[in-house]
């Protein structure tokens, strides 16, 4: 199927359809790296969850 | 057999077993790309098929956008869903995954009604001649944007997490009385929105030419939609944490 004379206002329909969402998946992707991250620097500073003990590798 | 029964865990047992942030992870990290594989096989699926349908008689090459406009209004709306179901695992079930599924898809959902009102409204001008009409339908479902937002705003505001937790399920259960009134408002008032052409009790009014590829569309973004959220609950269950390690770091220094 063509776009014909529609095509003004189908390609933007898909474009920023496709953007917003590749924006939302970098976003998301982003806030993990980020808190994976945070979790990381915390750990190494010696503060651990309850239960589990200074030095060991955390599961998950 | 009793004892067969015994060891193989029944639902219930399962979402008890999920209640554990870190066996929640797990999953979701070994769960995750195979829904994002999926996702985009079922993209190119759909996309190929929908960009070889023929032209439809009234709407012409138009009726290429209700390809993602009809996915997006049907997840935003699932989206909904989902999170009152979660709400009520707050309240009810006292579920720790819950708040944590609720917090994580507000988000997702505010950006599928943000796509629907976009594609909905560049459809809307070469078919009604107008971008925006106050009609019923759109703005019902202008509204689920608003209510989005709120619950989105609401989370980010209340510090305490259970009070915020019992805060956002009750909000989220008032909100939810906009999904029936957006699914019926064409049939309850006179609407220049066209009524439902699938997902009502007759058959479809649709050509499958159009339906096929229409629905492998809304596999697709279903499928999307699993994906964000469990990647969402995944950076919730992560900022909660954080918070913990920082309490703790807090009264390590007090």
């Amino acid at each position: 199927m063509m776009f014909g004379k529609h095509a003004f206002y189908i390609i933007p329909s898909y474009a920023i359809s496709a953007l917003v969402i590749f924006v939302l998946i970098g976003w998301i992707m982003a806030v993990h790296r980020s808190r994976k991250r945070q979790i990381a620097e915390l750990e190494a500073r010696g503060i651990v969850r309850g239960g589990q003990k200074a030095g060991k590798k955390p599961r998950g | 057999m009793n004892d067969l029964a015994a060891s193989k865990p029944g639902l219930w047992t399962r979402l008890t077993l999920l209640a554990n942030p870190t066996r929640f992870m797990a999953l979701a990290d070994r769960i995750i790309p195979w829904l994002a594989a999926l996702t985009v096989i079922t993209a190119i699926v759909g996309l190929y098929m929908g960009f070889n349908a023929p032209e439809d008689y009234q709407q012409g090459s138009t009726v290429l956008i209700m390809f993602i406009h009809v996915p997006t209004v049907w997840l935003a709306m699932l989206c909904y869903s989902v999170m009152s179901v979660s709400a009520l695992g707050t309240l009810v079930w006292r579920h720790p995954l819950a708040d944590v599924a609720l917090r994580a898809a507000a988000p997702i959902g505010a950006v599928f009604t943000l796509l629907g009102l976009v594609t909905g409204s560049l459809w809307g001008k070469p078919m009604w001649g107008a971008w925006w009409v106050w009609d019923a339908r759109l703005t019902s479902f202008l509204v689920l944007l608003i209510i989005y937002l709120g619950i989105i705003s609401l989370g980010r505001a209340l510090e305490e997490p259970t009070q915020a937790a019992r805060a956002l399920a009750i909000t989220t259960l008032v909100g939810f009385i906009n999904i029936p009134i957006i699914k019926f408002s064409v049939d309850w008032w006179n609407t220049l929105h066209q009524p439902a052409s699938v997902a009502r009790f007759a058959r479809p009014a649709m050509d499958v030419a159009f339906l096929y590829p229409l629905l492998i569309m809304a596999i697709c973004f279903s499928l999307l939609f699993a994906t964000l959220h469990l990647m969402n609950m995944r950076n919730e269950i992560l900022r909660r944490r954080i918070r913990s390690l920082q309490l703790r770091a807090g009264e390590g220094a007090a």
